[in-house]
């Protein structure tokens, strides 16, 4: 039998994307089968503002903390300038609070291991199993000599623990390894950084994540077919923005 | 600033006189209109082209960013800048009140200029959410353009809108899509824009050790799968 990814155009995953199989399967078909980008608000922009003022901060341990948020808000600026998220505004303000609490906290930690010259990020390929495509990622901070793989979550209100996805998505970063992984949850008012624990387990429930999706894309080699078997969840934060909403509308009828 | 001025823009001042391309979120019509002489007199002529699902060439290397405001009887506002330049400071006035009794002031939209099927050059700006994120995603789509179009410029399709219903009422979020890329155009001069900078996380010293801070404790283990 064909390889059903191969068939699918798939030649790898991630682990937003097996994250958002198990939430939302009609996002993941309409992002990854058919390939229509879902937009995404002001919120997602606000995680990727932050991260450049704070990683500004962090390689830059002398970087005067205003000269950080001007980064963070430089960029928001510019990710959001077509934006027509109305929480936009809202969100500015979350940028400009969010970068000094993180950085009062991450700083600790010292300056970040680089990654490879011409890199942003340092990019993690690891083998989900036979048959499986390779789960690809992207790390926000590391620090080698610690041994420790950072990933910097922003947010309104700080979470007491490590959501599922996120432990998911975390231990992908280190399976296999002797590294440890932590999230940092920053907030305007407070930061918390917890720890990874279970990596195996987690590991284990995403590769079973990607079987299932295996056996849903070997259903059918034609799109359409496997889309006429899904159901968008309307209420999913997936369709807040207006344009994944009307995309929805126009694959699903609804 | 009172009502009926409008403010400087970095736009050059022909803009201002290119036919347009207006899209009603209200009512989901995209329409074409340009500015004719009718004996002596300037008149504005609106064409509905919604239903010819029309192409255009988009300049979306160009598009510009910032604050608009439209009102009828009054000049556009309009104060932009290219697309990853820092946005304008939000011009200040009296503006009126909007259609809810309440203090009008601009809001961020797009300008860009597009190129119809007939060869004519259009502006195309809009403030309205629904607009602004059909524009986001075309623009997201144009950035992640393949390799080999990299120095062209996306033809665009309007094919037809989507009813969204809201607190305030229905909108209309235009379907638009990238039907193919073509070189740009000699109608629309500009070559492609300065890279944009962006923020390097590299830096050459490797970093001195520190103790690793404890982690924060946590409420309870990961939920289960």
């Amino acid at each position: 039998m064909t390889d059903p990814f191969a068939t699918h155009g798939i030649g790898h995953l991630s682990a937003s994307s097996l994250n958002t199989y198990a939430a939302q399967p009609a996002a993941w078909a309409m992002s990854y089968l058919l390939k229509r980008r879902l937009p995404v608000g002001a919120s997602a922009h606000r995680g990727s503002a932050i991260e450049a003022g704070v990683s500004a901060g962090l390689f830059e341990p002398e970087k005067p903390v205003d000269d950080c948020v001007a980064v963070a808000l430089a960029e928001y600026d510019r990710l959001t300038a077509l934006s027509g998220d109305p929480r936009r505004e809202a969100q500015r303000k979350v940028v400009q609070d969010t970068v000094p609490v993180a950085l009062a906290e991450l700083r600790q930690y010292g300056r970040p291991t680089p990654p490879e010259e011409g890199q942003h990020q340092h990019r993690i390929s690891k083998p989900l199993g036979e048959g499986l495509p390779d789960l690809v990622g992207y790390l926000d901070f590391y620090w080698q000599e610690h041994g420790l793989v950072l990933d910097l979550k922003t947010t309104e209100r700080v979470p007491g623990q490590i959501s599922s996805a996120h432990a998911r998505q975390g231990c992908g970063y280190i399976v296999n390894t002797n590294n440890i992984c932590r999230f940092a949850y920053a907030s305007p008012k407070k930061i918390a950084v917890y720890q990874l624990e279970g990596v195996q387990d987690h590991w284990t429930h995403m590769q079973a994540i990607a079987q299932r999706l295996k056996r849903f894309l070997a259903l059918s080699e034609d799109k359409q077919e496997l889309i006429g078997l899904l159901v968008p969840d309307t209420d999913s934060f997936y369709w807040s923005d207006p344009a994944a909403e009307a995309a929805r509308k126009e694959i699903y009828g609804m | 600033m009172g009502l009926g001025l409008s403010y400087s823009s970095s736009e050059t001042a022909s803009s201002d006189f290119l036919p347009l391309v207006s899209y009603n979120a209200k009512a989901g019509r995209l329409k074409f209109s340009q500015r004719v002489e009718v004996n002596g007199r300037w008149e504005k002529q609106e064409e509905d082209v919604s239903f010819q699902q029309p192409v255009f060439i988009a300049d979306m290397a160009n598009i510009q960013v910032g604050w608009l405001f439209f009102k009828a009887g009054m000049a556009p506002v309009r104060s932009l800048v290219r697309i990853g330049q820092p946005l304008p400071p939000m011009p200040e006035g009296d503006f009126g009140v909007d259609e809810r009794g309440n203090a009008a002031k601009p809001k961020q939209g797009f300008a860009m200029r597009v190129l119809d099927a007939n060869r004519t050059v259009r502006d195309f700006s809009s403030n309205a959410a629904a607009v602004l994120s059909a524009i986001d995603a075309l623009h997201t789509e144009y950035e992640r353009r393949p390799g080999d179009a990299q120095d062209m410029l996306p033809v665009i399709q309007f094919a037809g809108a989507t009813e969204l219903k809201g607190k305030h009422g229905s909108n209309y979020s235009p379907n638009f899509q990238i039907v193919k890329w073509v070189p740009r155009p000699a109608e629309l001069p500009g070559g492609p824009p300065s890279p944009t900078v962006s923020q390097s996380v590299a830096q050459a010293a490797p970093a001195p050790a520190a103790p690793l801070p404890p982690p924060t404790p946590q409420a309870a283990k990961p939920l289960p799968f």
